[in-house]
């Protein structure tokens, strides 16, 4: 339960906290107390922890003398793993498609390449092997369990090998990989978190970031009513930093991921007062994201907020509809305002049956109160 | 009155479930329980400063499945290391130690996993999740700046911020917490206001 102190300002929040951090902190402002099942479910895994430690001992000493003779074993037995030769023995530098036959390697890997294509090898060693496709689209066939890391650049694009059979196709403006076997992992500053995983079967493109707005169609626009909320634009996107890397002081770059841009305009457009704004970007996030990503619980929530006395149907509406992405310390709360958004829209059965369940799952919880007034006929 | 009743039962009978009793008891009964090798008082102890360390390793790490992994990891180091607690007022204070340790450590291995794309957890708790229901959408705005700034933050910077101004701890707690001088604990804040305020001052979305 949040405390709430008469004289706080919440408005004035954060430039308490930064004033006085011990007086008024953030953490007043959170609702962050675990669950029942959580707490039990922790403690069940603490106490089995606890119980196994004293036999791991034993077993561990045992363990480790057999590993350490295993490893010794095989490391004598194997040859020492350096360059990463092609079958025929030499060290492969420059691959093109000039040729039908693809380039197969001492570990079994193959590397097909199409008409005009030019692969070039930029490290090769007993820990990776890095490749750059220069242009065309090249086949890479690699043999899973293999002591290297694999990765294909293409320009802004980069493909990390998990074991797996992949095309990779390079064009002035995208690229496009396509697995057709396991798992690859593709880096771009374009992704969102810079890299996607991508499987067996499915393909990702690319594109190259330029300097217009990447969120497509802006509804706003089409209002038959004409206002005057037409909503900002979206921040144009910019070079920034990879996720892999370390970060960066002192950067303060715009999101990159669409779904980010458009809960950064929603933001904006509340901070200028400009609800039906941020309502369009926020109806957006939950079109637009997939049905468990937590951003659309949130937007539904921010909806909810905005609409609940003016147009509680509305409210109701997107808390149904995005209640399984809410993220798990905000559900209760998420229920909770589906019963008071049901319950002003008229439809008390369902306001009630809604209470109920609340009431079943949180029975001691801080919204109970609120809940059954809500749902009394 | 039910309380003491379970209380006084404990002492006969079998133990009784932690949460009906623990309230009772002080945090040297609970200790001088554990000494004597009382498993329920593990389960007591642990329910009563559970919330305190979930709350912390959760804003820390920013993500749920990883919180729990830290509290499982604090709590089992705890009711080990336990008999090295001299002096029970100490005992909140060192948990939290124990908790922004193990912290430490699953921020240094989460970074290497993403690095090689091998981590699967999801940052699904940032600070503006876990504000509550009823705050201003302001409050709301606000807390998603801080948590893009604290995104940019090194841990040692992000950890001592959160700790100060989340937590509420002060300086010297934050310091006994994070294992270092006062010095550097004033150093990192003052590096990590910095890229707060900067988020806060600007405008959310840059007007093409």
């Amino acid at each position: 339960m949040v405390e709430r102190d008469s004289a706080f300002d919440e408005k004035g929040a954060l430039c308490c906290a930064l004033a006085n951090p011990e007086r008024a902190p953030l953490g007043r402002l959170l609702s962050d107390s675990p669950e029942e099942d959580r707490v039990r479910r922790m403690w069940q895994r603490i106490d089995h922890a606890g119980r196994n430690r004293g036999r791991a001992w034993l077993l561990s000493y045992a363990a480790v003398f057999a590993v350490s003779m295993g490893v010794l074993l095989f490391w004598l037995q194997q040859p020492s793993v350096g360059l990463l030769t092609l079958a025929a023995g030499s060290v492969p530098t420059v691959l093109t498609g000039a040729t039908a036959a693809p380039a197969v390697l001492a570990d079994g890997s193959k590397i097909e390449l199409q008409n005009g294509s030019r692969v070039e090898v930029l490290r090769n060693d007993g820990q990776s092997f890095v490749t750059v496709l220069r242009r065309g689209s090249g086949t890479f066939d690699i043999k899973p369990g293999g002591p290297r890391r694999w990765v294909v650049e293409a320009g802004f694009a980069s493909v990390e090998v998990l074991g797996t059979r992949f095309t990779v196709t390079r064009t002035a403006d995208s690229v496009r990989v396509s697995v057709a076997r396991g798992v690859v992992l593709v880096r771009a500053e374009s992704l969102a978190s810079g890299a996607q995983r991508v499987k067996a079967g499915s393909s990702l493109e690319v594109r190259q970031r330029d300097s217009s707005v990447v969120v497509p169609n802006d509804t706003a626009a089409n209002d038959p009513n004409g206002s005057a909320a037409v909503a900002p634009a979206l921040p144009a996107a910019r070079a920034g930093v990879t996720a892999d890397s370390e970060p960066r002081h002192g950067s303060s770059e715009p999101p990159r991921d669409p779904i980010e841009q458009l809960l950064s305009a929603a933001d904006a457009a509340r901070r200028q007062g400009n609800a039906k704004a941020a309502l369009d970007y926020l109806d957006r996030v939950v079109a637009q994201s997939s049905a468990q990503d937590p951003r659309r619980g949130l937007a539904a929530l921010m909806i909810a907020r905005l609409t609940m006395e003016g147009e509680p149907a509305r409210a109701a509406k997107a808390l149904e509809a995005s209640l399984s992405a809410v993220p798990a310390g905000l559900a209760e709360d998420a229920l909770a305002r589906r019963v008071e958004a049901e319950a002003r829209a008229g439809d008390k059965p369902k306001a009630a049956a809604l209470a109920a369940e609340y009431l079943r799952r949180y029975p001691s919880g801080r919204r109970a109160e609120d809940v059954r007034h809500w749902s009394s006929p | 009155m039910e309380l003491s009743l379970a209380v006084t039962s404990a002492a006969t009978v079998a133990p009784v479930r932690a949460e009906r009793i623990e309230p009772q008891i002080a945090d040297e009964e609970l200790l001088r329980r554990l000494a004597e090798g009382d498993e329920w008082a593990k389960e007591a102890l642990y329910r009563r400063y559970v919330r305190l360390v979930w709350g912390t390793a959760l804003r820390l790490m920013g993500c749920s499945s990883e919180a729990e992994d830290l509290v499982q990891d604090t709590f089992v180091e705890a009711l080990r290391d336990l008999p090295k607690v001299r002096k029970v007022e100490a005992l909140k204070g060192w948990l939290l130690q124990v908790t922004v340790h193990q912290a430490h450590r699953r921020f240094r291995k989460r970074r290497a996993l993403r690095r090689l794309g091998l981590s699967r957890a999801e940052d699904d708790a940032p600070l503006a999740t876990l504000v509550a229901i009823d705050a201003s959408p302001e409050v709301y705005a606000e807390l998603r700046q801080v948590d893009r700034a604290l995104a940019e933050l090194p841990t040692g910077e992000r950890f001592a911020w959160i700790l100060r101004y989340v937590d509420g701890h002060s300086l010297e707690e934050v310091a006994a917490c994070c294992d270092c001088s006062l010095a550097t604990i004033k150093r990192r804040l003052l590096k990590a206001n910095a890229c707060v305020e900067r988020y806060r001052r600007s405008d959310g979305g840059r007007h093409g």
